[in-house]
Protein backbone atom coordinates (compact mmCIF):
# COMPACT_ATOMS: atom_id res chain seq x y z
CA UNK A 1 0.00 0.00 0.00
CA UNK A 2 1.49 3.08 -1.06
CA UNK A 3 0.40 6.03 1.57
CA UNK A 4 -1.74 9.45 0.12
CA UNK A 5 -0.10 8.68 -3.73
CA UNK A 6 -1.73 11.77 -5.01
CA UNK A 7 -1.18 15.18 -3.99
CA UNK A 8 -1.56 16.06 -0.34
CA UNK A 9 -1.81 19.95 -1.41
CA UNK A 10 -5.15 21.33 0.18
CA UNK A 11 -8.35 21.08 -1.63
CA UNK A 12 -6.91 18.48 -3.75
CA UNK A 13 -8.63 14.93 -2.53
CA UNK A 14 -6.15 12.10 -1.78
CA UNK A 15 -5.89 8.51 -2.26
CA UNK A 16 -4.72 5.07 -0.79
CA UNK A 17 -3.79 3.10 -3.62
CA UNK A 18 -3.65 -0.32 -3.33
CA UNK A 19 -3.17 -3.57 -5.90
CA UNK A 20 -6.93 -4.46 -6.88
CA UNK A 21 -7.39 -7.61 -9.56
CA UNK A 22 -10.87 -8.49 -11.01
CA UNK A 23 -11.30 -11.78 -12.47
CA UNK A 24 -13.38 -12.29 -15.36
CA UNK A 25 -14.87 -15.99 -15.58
CA UNK A 26 -17.14 -17.04 -18.97
CA UNK A 27 -18.31 -21.08 -19.93
CA UNK A 28 -18.51 -20.94 -23.55
CA UNK A 29 -20.09 -23.52 -25.77
CA UNK A 30 -18.63 -24.02 -29.07
CA UNK A 31 -19.00 -20.94 -31.61
CA UNK A 32 -20.66 -18.83 -28.91
CA UNK A 33 -20.26 -15.42 -28.96
CA UNK A 34 -21.01 -12.89 -26.14
CA UNK A 35 -21.50 -9.37 -25.52
CA UNK A 36 -20.83 -6.68 -23.04
CA UNK A 37 -20.53 -8.44 -20.02
CA UNK A 38 -19.67 -6.50 -17.45
CA UNK A 39 -17.17 -6.58 -15.05
CA UNK A 40 -18.44 -4.50 -12.00
CA UNK A 41 -16.33 -2.04 -10.34
CA UNK A 42 -16.15 -2.32 -6.59
CA UNK A 43 -18.26 1.60 -4.89
CA UNK A 44 -15.47 1.98 -2.66
CA UNK A 45 -12.96 2.95 -5.45
CA UNK A 46 -11.61 3.47 -8.81
CA UNK A 47 -9.84 1.03 -10.47
CA UNK A 48 -6.83 1.96 -12.70
CA UNK A 49 -6.36 -0.98 -15.75
CA UNK A 50 -2.79 -1.53 -16.20
CA UNK A 51 -2.61 -5.12 -17.63
CA UNK A 52 -4.67 -8.18 -18.68
CA UNK A 53 -3.42 -11.65 -18.22
CA UNK A 54 -5.36 -14.92 -18.30
CA UNK A 55 -6.03 -18.32 -19.55
CA UNK A 56 -8.59 -20.70 -21.28
CA UNK A 57 -9.12 -24.30 -22.24
CA UNK A 58 -9.32 -22.93 -26.15
CA UNK A 59 -9.22 -20.13 -28.71
CA UNK A 60 -11.03 -17.09 -28.29
CA UNK A 61 -11.53 -13.67 -29.67
CA UNK A 62 -11.68 -10.57 -27.34
CA UNK A 63 -12.32 -6.94 -27.02
CA UNK A 64 -13.65 -4.59 -24.01
CA UNK A 65 -14.86 -1.34 -23.52
CA UNK A 66 -13.02 1.70 -22.16
CA UNK A 67 -14.51 3.75 -19.39
CA UNK A 68 -14.90 6.22 -22.40
CA UNK A 69 -17.83 3.98 -23.80
CA UNK A 70 -15.50 3.10 -26.81
CA UNK A 71 -14.41 -0.28 -27.83
CA UNK A 72 -10.58 -0.54 -26.97
CA UNK A 73 -9.94 -2.72 -30.49
CA UNK A 74 -11.37 -1.85 -33.71
CA UNK A 75 -12.70 -5.90 -34.05
CA UNK A 76 -12.32 -9.08 -31.34
CA UNK A 77 -8.19 -9.59 -30.95
CA UNK A 78 -7.57 -13.83 -30.71
CA UNK A 79 -6.46 -14.19 -27.48
CA UNK A 80 -3.05 -15.08 -28.70
CA UNK A 81 -2.65 -11.58 -29.40
CA UNK A 82 -3.39 -9.95 -26.19
CA UNK A 83 -4.19 -12.31 -23.44
CA UNK A 84 -0.42 -12.19 -21.65
CA UNK A 85 0.46 -14.16 -18.37
CA UNK A 86 0.66 -14.06 -14.86
CA UNK A 87 4.52 -13.13 -15.36
CA UNK A 88 3.82 -10.55 -17.78
CA UNK A 89 0.42 -9.25 -18.27
CA UNK A 90 -0.12 -7.49 -21.19
CA UNK A 91 -0.22 -3.80 -20.78
CA UNK A 92 -2.71 -1.55 -21.45
CA UNK A 93 -1.37 2.10 -21.95
CA UNK A 94 -1.91 4.65 -20.86
CA UNK A 95 -4.06 2.93 -18.50
CA UNK A 96 -7.66 3.48 -18.37
CA UNK A 97 -9.80 4.79 -15.14
CA UNK A 98 -12.87 3.00 -14.41
CA UNK A 99 -14.89 4.92 -12.18
CA UNK A 100 -15.94 3.53 -8.63
CA UNK A 101 -19.43 1.46 -9.36
CA UNK A 102 -19.61 1.23 -13.10
CA UNK A 103 -19.94 -1.58 -15.31
CA UNK A 104 -15.92 -1.60 -15.80
CA UNK A 105 -14.36 -3.52 -18.77
CA UNK A 106 -17.39 -4.79 -20.52
CA UNK A 107 -16.19 -7.65 -22.50
CA UNK A 108 -17.30 -9.14 -26.09
CA UNK A 109 -15.80 -12.74 -26.24
CA UNK A 110 -16.26 -15.42 -29.01
CA UNK A 111 -15.23 -19.10 -28.79
CA UNK A 112 -12.77 -19.62 -31.84
CA UNK A 113 -12.26 -23.27 -30.57
CA UNK A 114 -15.35 -24.71 -31.89
CA UNK A 115 -15.70 -26.96 -28.42
CA UNK A 116 -16.68 -25.56 -24.86
CA UNK A 117 -14.16 -23.11 -23.57
CA UNK A 118 -13.81 -22.15 -20.47
CA UNK A 119 -12.02 -18.59 -20.20
CA UNK A 120 -10.53 -16.61 -17.56
CA UNK A 121 -9.27 -13.30 -17.89
CA UNK A 122 -7.48 -11.40 -14.88
CA UNK A 123 -7.82 -7.36 -15.37
CA UNK A 124 -4.80 -6.35 -12.98
CA UNK A 125 -4.57 -2.76 -11.74
CA UNK A 126 -4.57 -0.45 -9.04
CA UNK A 127 -7.59 0.35 -6.73
CA UNK A 128 -7.78 4.05 -5.91
CA UNK A 129 -9.22 5.00 -2.73
CA UNK A 130 -10.19 8.27 -2.17
CA UNK A 131 -9.68 9.32 1.74
CA UNK A 132 -11.05 12.92 2.04
CA UNK B 1 19.53 -11.33 -6.95
CA UNK B 2 21.86 -9.83 -4.89
CA UNK B 3 23.89 -8.04 -7.82
CA UNK B 4 20.78 -6.12 -8.65
CA UNK B 5 20.45 -2.36 -7.79
CA UNK B 6 17.87 -2.20 -5.30
CA UNK B 7 14.72 0.29 -6.67
CA UNK B 8 12.37 1.80 -3.75
CA UNK B 9 9.12 0.84 -4.37
CA UNK B 10 8.33 4.00 -3.27
CA UNK B 11 9.65 5.37 -6.08
CA UNK B 12 8.07 3.56 -8.79
CA UNK B 13 4.78 5.34 -10.24
CA UNK B 14 2.64 1.86 -10.28
CA UNK B 15 -0.27 3.74 -11.60
CA UNK B 16 2.47 3.98 -15.06
CA UNK B 17 1.22 0.39 -16.94
CA UNK B 18 4.22 1.33 -19.44
CA UNK B 19 7.22 1.93 -16.50
CA UNK B 20 9.46 -0.42 -16.80
CA UNK B 21 10.20 -0.80 -13.23
CA UNK B 22 6.78 -2.17 -12.57
CA UNK B 23 7.81 -5.09 -14.10
CA UNK B 24 10.00 -7.72 -13.41
CA UNK B 25 10.55 -8.98 -17.19
CA UNK B 26 11.33 -5.34 -18.23
CA UNK B 27 13.89 -5.29 -16.18
CA UNK B 28 17.39 -3.64 -17.48
CA UNK B 29 19.18 -7.23 -16.29
CA UNK B 30 15.90 -9.01 -17.73
CA UNK B 31 15.09 -7.91 -20.66
CA UNK B 32 16.85 -4.82 -21.96
CA UNK B 33 15.19 -4.05 -25.08
CA UNK B 34 12.25 -3.76 -23.38
CA UNK B 35 13.05 -1.65 -21.27
CA UNK B 36 14.70 1.10 -23.58
CA UNK B 37 11.47 0.87 -25.84
CA UNK B 38 9.79 1.81 -22.80
CA UNK B 39 12.07 4.53 -21.61
CA UNK B 40 12.24 6.28 -25.00
CA UNK B 41 11.46 9.78 -24.47
CA UNK B 42 8.20 9.64 -27.23
CA UNK B 43 7.50 6.26 -25.05
CA UNK B 44 7.48 8.30 -22.05
CA UNK B 45 5.69 11.37 -23.33
CA UNK B 46 2.19 8.95 -24.42
CA UNK B 47 2.68 6.74 -21.17
CA UNK B 48 2.33 10.40 -18.73
CA UNK B 49 0.07 12.46 -21.09
CA UNK B 50 -3.40 13.22 -20.71
CA UNK B 51 -5.83 12.91 -23.25
CA UNK B 52 -4.43 10.01 -24.59
CA UNK B 53 -6.51 6.20 -24.86
CA UNK B 54 -5.14 2.77 -25.52
CA UNK B 55 -6.33 1.20 -28.66
CA UNK B 56 -5.76 -2.19 -30.58
CA UNK B 57 -6.25 -2.45 -34.34
CA UNK B 58 -6.57 -5.86 -35.72
CA UNK B 59 -6.53 -7.09 -39.14
CA UNK B 60 -8.06 -8.25 -41.31
CA UNK B 61 -11.10 -7.89 -40.84
CA UNK B 62 -13.52 -10.43 -40.56
CA UNK B 63 -10.69 -11.82 -38.50
CA UNK B 64 -11.04 -15.40 -39.50
CA UNK B 65 -10.72 -14.45 -43.40
CA UNK B 66 -8.86 -16.76 -45.13
CA UNK B 67 -5.40 -15.91 -46.85
CA UNK B 68 -4.60 -18.18 -50.02
CA UNK B 69 -1.43 -19.50 -50.77
CA UNK B 70 1.51 -17.71 -51.83
CA UNK B 71 -0.62 -14.63 -52.08
CA UNK B 72 0.06 -11.39 -50.48
CA UNK B 73 -2.75 -9.33 -48.71
CA UNK B 74 -2.74 -5.46 -48.03
CA UNK B 75 -5.21 -4.07 -45.17
CA UNK B 76 -5.26 -0.53 -45.09
CA UNK B 77 -5.92 -0.02 -41.22
CA UNK B 78 -9.14 2.57 -40.56
CA UNK B 79 -6.92 4.48 -37.83
CA UNK B 80 -8.49 7.25 -35.86
CA UNK B 81 -6.08 10.42 -36.55
CA UNK B 82 -2.92 10.81 -34.34
CA UNK B 83 -2.19 7.19 -33.81
CA UNK B 84 0.78 6.21 -32.21
CA UNK B 85 1.55 2.68 -32.54
CA UNK B 86 3.96 1.09 -29.87
CA UNK B 87 3.91 -2.78 -30.24
CA UNK B 88 2.58 -5.07 -32.41
CA UNK B 89 1.82 -8.97 -31.97
CA UNK B 90 1.24 -11.37 -34.64
CA UNK B 91 -0.78 -15.26 -34.64
CA UNK B 92 -2.17 -17.22 -37.37
CA UNK B 93 -4.13 -20.82 -37.53
CA UNK B 94 -0.74 -22.42 -37.06
CA UNK B 95 1.88 -22.39 -39.68
CA UNK B 96 4.18 -19.47 -40.45
CA UNK B 97 3.35 -15.84 -42.50
CA UNK B 98 5.28 -12.53 -43.58
CA UNK B 99 4.36 -9.03 -42.39
CA UNK B 100 4.97 -5.67 -42.97
CA UNK B 101 3.79 -2.53 -41.45
CA UNK B 102 4.36 0.64 -44.04
CA UNK B 103 2.94 4.39 -43.56
CA UNK B 104 0.51 5.29 -46.18
CA UNK B 105 2.03 8.66 -46.32
CA UNK B 106 5.46 8.48 -45.70
CA UNK B 107 6.53 5.16 -46.99
CA UNK B 108 8.41 4.29 -43.47
CA UNK B 109 8.57 0.59 -42.89
CA UNK B 110 8.36 -1.00 -39.15
CA UNK B 111 10.76 -3.98 -40.88
CA UNK B 112 13.59 -3.73 -43.47
CA UNK B 113 11.56 -6.43 -45.04
CA UNK B 114 8.35 -8.16 -44.48
CA UNK B 115 9.46 -10.08 -40.89
CA UNK B 116 7.76 -14.14 -40.19
CA UNK B 117 5.08 -14.04 -37.90
CA UNK B 118 6.95 -17.16 -35.72
CA UNK B 119 9.46 -13.95 -34.76
CA UNK B 120 7.05 -11.40 -33.62
CA UNK B 121 4.50 -14.42 -31.79
CA UNK B 122 4.46 -14.88 -27.80
CA UNK B 123 5.80 -18.08 -28.54
CA UNK B 124 9.05 -17.18 -29.67
CA UNK B 125 9.82 -13.42 -29.03
CA UNK B 126 11.57 -14.22 -26.00
CA UNK B 127 10.04 -17.08 -23.68
CA UNK B 128 6.58 -17.61 -24.32
CA UNK B 129 6.21 -16.69 -20.62
CA UNK B 130 6.83 -12.88 -21.90
CA UNK B 131 3.57 -11.99 -23.17
CA UNK B 132 2.17 -11.37 -26.74
CA UNK B 133 3.66 -7.93 -27.69
CA UNK B 134 6.58 -6.78 -29.56
CA UNK B 135 7.50 -3.59 -28.60
CA UNK B 136 9.21 -1.05 -30.96
CA UNK B 137 11.91 1.01 -30.41
CA UNK B 138 9.99 3.92 -30.76
CA UNK B 139 6.58 4.91 -30.96
CA UNK B 140 5.26 5.73 -34.74
CA UNK B 141 3.16 8.35 -35.23
CA UNK B 142 0.68 8.20 -37.87
CA UNK B 143 -0.29 11.55 -38.59
CA UNK B 144 -3.07 12.41 -40.81
CA UNK B 145 -4.53 11.35 -43.21
CA UNK B 146 -1.76 8.71 -42.75
CA UNK B 147 -2.71 5.32 -41.88
CA UNK B 148 -0.53 1.75 -41.27
CA UNK B 149 -0.76 -0.57 -44.25
CA UNK B 150 -0.71 -4.20 -42.96
CA UNK B 151 1.36 -6.16 -45.90
CA UNK B 152 0.26 -10.00 -44.75
CA UNK B 153 1.85 -12.32 -47.09
CA UNK B 154 0.69 -16.52 -46.91
CA UNK B 155 4.38 -18.56 -47.71
CA UNK B 156 2.67 -21.46 -47.06
CA UNK B 157 1.15 -23.71 -49.73
CA UNK B 158 -2.54 -24.05 -47.86
CA UNK B 159 -5.10 -21.67 -47.03
CA UNK B 160 -4.82 -19.82 -43.71
CA UNK B 161 -5.76 -17.19 -41.29
CA UNK B 162 -2.89 -14.55 -40.43
CA UNK B 163 -3.64 -11.86 -37.90
CA UNK B 164 -1.70 -9.06 -37.08
CA UNK B 165 -2.44 -6.11 -34.20
CA UNK B 166 -1.41 -3.08 -33.53
CA UNK B 167 -1.29 -1.82 -30.06
CA UNK B 168 -1.61 1.98 -30.10
CA UNK B 169 -2.54 5.24 -28.62
CA UNK B 170 -4.76 8.01 -29.80
CA UNK B 171 -5.31 11.68 -28.91
CA UNK B 172 -8.18 13.06 -27.62
CA UNK B 173 -9.28 15.83 -26.42
CA UNK B 174 -10.24 16.56 -22.84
Amino acid sequence: MSPTASSSTANQPTYVEEPAAYLFSQALTADEALQAISVNIDRDSDFLLTGINGSSTGGYTFNFRLPSGRLYANLQIPNTDIIGTANQPTAIGPPPIYRAGSVGPQVDLTDTSGASNQVYVLFTGIRRIRTT
Amino acid sequence: MLTKDWIDPRSVDWTDALSPLRNPGWSKNNNRYVYQALQDQFMQALRQGKGIEPRGYSCPEPANQIIAPGTTYDYNMPIEPNCWCWAVAASGSGADFLFQVTDSVTGATFFSQPVPASLMSAAVNGTAGRGPLFYLSTPHLFLPPSYPVVRIINTQSTPQTCRVTLYCAVEYDQ
